[in-house]
């Protein structure tokens, strides 16, 4: 069973308590309304403070991360701890980004 | 992923004559139910709803393939150029009922979960396995089919055995739709409605497994992200009619629903009987169209628009609700003037 399969079996039982639930869920939420964003996986390993549940890696266009990033982190989605093409960078998100094209 | 229907849909309740009675239908359909829709004023309607801009029509019941007249109506739907969509419980599919298959673009099987939770809520011990057959019956057909799958408390731990089987018996869709207490279910399942958490659970659950299927599934999930509500009212609205440029129907008003026994809805099948604004076959469509634009439409729109209002200025609330029961809960209530 693949990673994603697995966690979408933890996100339908009920191993994730209904605060931590509601908090993963609005912090997605606030990802995938920020704009032109694909959401291409959900990972298995946490990033604080959501160790617990999981991670979200989304692909967006390189011209509109800032905006989208500013975006995220105005609306109080973000984490400190991120990571941006599997570099570590300060103050970004509580997302994996993969960036496409140029 | 997300509920909006872009598609200019009319959604036709032929019958609610169904060889079952599920626990959680919405139209209450049933073995003993007769009411069903005139093939003649049906087909005269298509063409004005043609001529209104809907180029989707979606047939549901009761169980369309009981409908005797179906193959004549998709027939006449076909010639009119509107795509043709069903959803069946899959297990009358034999013989001449069968022979309709033919004539439709996407039909969509309903699934309820494993065989246990599917033959619980459809009170029927042997549904499941008719239903697979029915499944033998579509792929034979050759034409490209979904699963609807109703999420209920029960089913929720097993979407992605939902979703491996949608995938092992070849479908392209799985659609989920988060219950709804309207109809049978307001009795069969009282205290089974979802809450915010199980929505969101429902929701995060299929885009997991959406990430995880790619292109081999599509999943699409019956809920709105209530962030994209805020920046998108006009996903939920219907627009006033002022612009110059909406002079048809299906410009102001997705899906028109049209009622086994004739009368029709906007937008929900449940919209309550003080959202019901003509009835097919008494007067054309362009004249209901007229007098929708009258009078049902602004309350239609002030009902979406505090509806809206009130999910947007919800930040406690969750992130992920389903807009179409809040809307028929709320429609059920009100009062038009």
């Amino acid at each position: 069973m693949k990673a994603t399969q697995d966690l979408a079996t933890k996100f339908s039982s009920a191993r994730f308590d209904k605060g931590r639930m509601k908090a993963f869920a609005e912090h997605v939420a606030k990802i995938e309304a920020s704009g032109d964003i694909q959401i291409i996986d959900i990972l298995d390993n946490g990033i604080p403070p959501f160790e617990d549940l999981a991670s979200v890696h989304f692909k967006v266009p390189r011209t509109k991360i800032g905006t989208i990033l500013g975006d995220l982190l105005s609306a109080g989605t973000l984490n400190p701890s991120v990571i941006i093409n599997g570099i570590p960078a300060e103050r970004l998100v509580n997302v994996h980004v993969a960036v496409r094209g140029r | 992923m997300v509920g909006a229907i872009a598609s200019k849909t009319v959604q036709v309740h032929l019958n609610r004559r169904c060889n079952l009675a599920c626990a959680h239908c919405y139209s209450a359909s049933g073995p003993h139910e007769t009411e069903e829709l005139p093939t003649g004023a049906l087909i005269r309607f298509l063409e004005e709803a043609a001529n209104e801009g809907y180029g989707v029509v979606a047939f549901s019941g009761g169980e369309p393939f009981l409908y005797d007249d179906f193959a004549a109506v998709l027939a006449a739907a076909k010639a009119l150029g509107l795509r043709r969509l069903a959803v069946t419980n899959g297990t009358v599919l034999t013989g001449r009922r069968a022979a309709a298959l033919a004539l439709l673009d996407l039909v969509a099987v309903s699934v309820d979960g494993r065989e246990a939770v599917h033959n619980r809520i459809r009170r029927s011990p042997t549904a499941f396995a008719r239903m697979l057959k029915g499944l033998d019956v579509v792929r034979g057909a050759g034409l490209p089919f979904g699963i609807a799958h109703t999420v209920t408390r029960d089913s929720l731990p097993d979407l992605p055995w939902m979703a491996e089987f949608a995938l092992e018996q070849g479908a392209r869709i799985l659609q989920l739709h988060p219950l709804g207490m309207v109809g049978a279910a307001e009795e069969a399942l009282a205290g089974g409605g979802l809450d915010g958490e199980i929505l969101a659970r429902t929701w995060l659950t299929a885009l997991a497994l959406q990430a995880d299927y790619g292109d081999r599934l599509t999943i699409h999930v019956d809920l709105f992200n209530r962030a994209t509500l805020a920046a998108r009212p006009d996903l939920v609205v219907p627009g006033d009619g002022s612009d110059a440029n909406n002079t048809r129907l299906s410009d102001i008003l997705n899906p028109l629903v049209v009622m086994a026994n004739g009368e029709l809805s906007p937008i929900c099948h449940a919209m309550g009987s003080a959202f019901r604004f003509g009835r097919l076959g008494d007067e054309p469509l362009p004249d209901i169209a007229r007098r929708f634009r009258a009078t049902t439409l602004g309350d239609l729109r002030a009902l979406c628009l505090g509806l809206w209002q009130e999910v947007v200025d919800d930040e406690d609330g969750w992130p992920y609700l389903n807009w179409y029961e809040l809307l028929e809960t709320r429609a059920q209530l009100q009062l038009v003037h």
